[in-house]
């Protein structure tokens, strides 16, 4: 007996098209009333409150009650754009954390044209991090307020915790990369943590480009899973065109993973030959401008989040953190999901805000 | 039921329906997106949205579908032969032979566009009996890998695209592109031969990595047919296409992942990669002498001029926070209110008239709690004000 190939007859294929075409009748007429307004990410009430050069930081606006009084700034990456924790009503990082009584801060680096290719490390963390923490510190009368660092802002938000230990109450750090020698991990090994410039020439390539396209870059990461990422989602989609939210949750995603901006071209030259293939920031190497960053030097509460099937931040790579950290008060929590999962997974949404809120709240003091 | 008829039937019908299901599924694509055209005047916003999304799926199938149609193919035929218990070993060998002879008959005919190019650089310097010479030697060169290749694998293939290279482009063209030039066409021939260089260098390494991905395609194949064929004898069959696919990308990006995580293929994308990179810098370096010629700034120039706009923006942004310091230093001080004016006034004196002192000057007075710029949700940056204040 050929099972499969018994129901691969022509009449069941046939079948299985005339199923298909219902579907995509309905998904052009949802198609023909959504517009690019519909797809749009970010569906939390926000304001702008301070600007720099082309970053913006925005203060979330919340209708209940705040319970905790020191505010979290959230620190993305500079890879895609940072509203992927605010990607749309039901699937909302940030609609959660306020709705637990957070007030809450995100940084918006913009899109770096080639104006801002010499950016560097220094200018986004002794730059605009610190500015934006000393425009928060100063509008609520506070020495220290809370950080909440995502993917490279993870990484980020540890260099300044370490620089600027004095303006830190507590560290939130989630998919972070920390050890970045990671042999299994094919973005790391492609970034050439064992090989270096043999793997990619990080000076050539930003001398010959500029600013790193975010077209290369997203490239880059469907070719992780090429066959996945770039082939397999896109045949399972007529499944769902039928149904207008899951055909909206799709394009929101699609929308997120292709506006992607160019990196700075001398931030991203420190950031892969520094952090990646030369794992300084363990070693406790890393130059910030003029200023050593010691992961030693991070003292204050740290909450470490990661995800345990991720495969572009491996949790052996978040977990290092908790060996060079000097804080006595160090949590580590896993969830069961990949790097996206963090932020659109419906367990992940329902376990996660409180561990965020309640572990800060335990720390108010 | 007779294996080789009942095989035959099958490998029919399968191919049928693989080919029903890709030329609908591409029509279906085609057929959406013009009907989303012609739905309503504004369908024009979507289709403007979603149509890089279709590129990428029109990409992407014809690459996909591919290696899907073997392993479909490969697989009607073992199954059978799994099932009634008989050997199917020999089958998939043939199979996977198939996608090796693929890959021989590409590095061949890269080989062959390879002599082409040297060809002509043979014609336009000629140097016709040196390139005989070489191309005797490379002949004989060439046994050992070649030899190599019916053992599988991409690295014999890559070292013989690379042995004829080194053997018929470096040794005589290659290597005189480096010998320094002579005239008043200097620079420019220059420019012009190591653009080549480059470019050789980087058609050269983009065979090494069309070889190992064809490599990685292979080995997928082989793998995906190991998978199904375990499954089988254990009699978990696939119930349908949708799951056949769904295994097929698991597996395929399983052994691609674990193909570019191997330093060996890594560094042959790295060569790709660099080579790539080397070109677009030679490939602009001709480009500004036009530009020059023509009177139109280049990228270099306009670099420049970003760099002196950054450094001088980020040096106000230091007098800013420098004089924010001050002022709260002044405005904290009640015990002589006066004095620490005046201090304040020299201070801004200071830094207007020098500001390389930036980097000299002795510690900062202590940071006050705050000192985040004030900036404001203006058009207008802040640092413009403290400008005018540094100069005036």
């Amino acid at each position: 007996m050929f099972p499969f190939l018994m129901q691969m007859r022509l009449e069941d294929a046939t079948h299985e098209y005339t199923e298909l075409a219902k579907k995509i009748v309905k998904g052009i007429e949802n198609l023909s009333h959504l517009r690019e307004e519909d797809i749009e990410v970010g569906a939390t009430p926000r304001e702008a409150v301070y600007q720099e050069d082309k970053v913006t930081l925005y203060h979330f606006k919340s209708s209940v009650e705040k319970s905790l009084n020191i505010p979290l700034l959230m620190v993305y990456a500079l890879v895609n754009r940072p509203f992927m924790v605010d990607l749309q009503a039901d699937r909302s990082l940030v609609a959660n954390l306020l709705n637990l009584g957070l007030d809450i801060y995100l940084i918006d680096w913009g899109y770096p044209s080639r104006a801002d290719r010499w950016l560097t490390l220094d200018d986004y963390i002794n730059g605009y991090i610190n500015n934006c923490v000393d425009y928060i510190r100063k509008t609520h009368h506070l020495d220290k307020i809370n950080l909440l660092g995502i993917c490279q802002g993870g990484t980020f938000s540890l260099c300044y915790s370490a620089i600027y230990p004095e303006k830190v109450k507590n560290l939130v750090v989630m998919v972070a990369p920390v050890d970045f020698h990671q042999e299994t991990t094919l973005l790391n090994m492609r970034g050439g943590c064992t090989l270096g410039a043999e793997a990619v020439d990080i000076d050539l390539m930003v001398d010959s480009l500029g600013n790193i396209p975010g077209d290369y870059l997203n490239l880059e990461f469907l070719m992780l899973k090429p066959q996945q990422l770039g082939i397999q989602k896109y045949l399972d989609l007529p499944e769902i065109l039928d149904s207008e939210d899951k055909l909206l949750n799709f394009l929101r995603m699609e929308k997120w993973i292709f506006d992607s901006p160019d990196q700075a071209g001398e931030a991203y030259r420190q950031f892969l030959k520094d952090f990646y293939q030369q794992n300084k920031l363990i070693k406790g190497e890393v130059m910030i401008g003029d200023k050593p960053v010691k992961l030693s030097n991070i003292t204050m509460p740290v909450l470490n989040l990661y995800a345990e099937k991720d495969h572009l931040v491996p949790p052996a790579s978040s977990l290092a953190l908790g060996q060079y950290v000097g804080t006595q008060d160090y949590t580590v929590q896993g969830f069961p999901v990949g790097h996206i999962g963090m932020y659109v997974s419906g367990k992940v949404q329902r376990d996660l805000p409180p561990a965020i809120a309640n572990w800060l709240k335990a720390r108010a003091n | 039921m007779e294996n080789g008829k009942s095989t035959t039937t099958w490998a029919g019908v399968a191919d049928q329906v693989l080919n029903t299901w890709t030329q609908v599924g591409t029509q279906m694509w085609k057929g959406w997106f013009d009907a989303l055209g012609s739905v309503t005047p504004t369908a024009t916003d979507i289709k403007s949205t979603v149509e890089p999304l279709v590129q990428r799926i029109a990409n992407n199938q014809e690459l996909g579908t591919r290696l899907l149609q073997i392993s479909f193919n490969a697989w009607q035929n073992l199954l059978p032969k799994v099932e009634a218990g008989q050997s199917w070993q020999d089958s998939f060998n043939q199979y996977t032979e198939q996608l090796r002879n693929q890959l021989n008959e590409f590095s061949e005919s890269s080989t062959k566009m390879t002599q082409d190019t040297v060809e002509l650089w043979q014609l336009y310097l000629k140097e016709t009996q040196k390139f005989n010479q070489l191309w005797l030697n490379s002949f004989t060169a060439s046994f050992l890998p070649l030899s190599q290749t019916t053992s599988g694998g991409s690295a014999p293939w890559i070292e013989l695209n690379n042995l004829y290279w080194n053997l018929l482009y470096e040794q005589s063209f290659g290597s005189l592109m480096q010998s320094p030039l002579l005239g008043p066409a200097r620079e420019f021939n220059g420019k012009l031969l190591r653009a080549f260089d480059a470019w050789v260098d980087l058609y050269r390494a983009s065979i090494d990595y069309q070889v190992v991905m064809t490599d990685v395609q292979v080995r997928a194949l082989e793998e995906l047919m190991r998978q199904l064929i375990t499954k089988a004898e254990k009699g978990e069959t696939i119930k349908d296409w949708k799951q056949f696919q769904q295994l097929w990308g698991v597996v395929a990006d399983d052994v691609f992942e674990k193909a570019f995580c191997d330093e060996a293929n890594l560094k042959v994308r790295g060569r790709f990669i660099n080579a790539l990179n080397t070109y677009r810098l030679h490939q602009q370096a001709l480009m500004e002498l036009w530009m020059q010629a023509v009177n139109i700034p280049t990228r270099t120039e306009l670099d420049e001029v970003h760099k002196n706009f950054y450094e001088l923006r980020k040096e106000v942004k230091a007098l800013k926070k420098k004089l924010d310091a001050y002022e709260s230093q002044a405005a904290q001080s009640t015990t002589t209110p006066t004095a620490a004016t005046t201090e304040t006034a020299a201070n801004v004196a200071d830094l207007s008239t020098s500001s390389a002192s930036l980097e000299t000057e002795q510690p900062s007075p202590p940071e006050s709690p705050v000192t985040a710029p004030e900036a404001k949700l203006t058009k207008r940056s802040p640092r413009s004000k403290t400008t005018d204040q540094a100069s005036s």
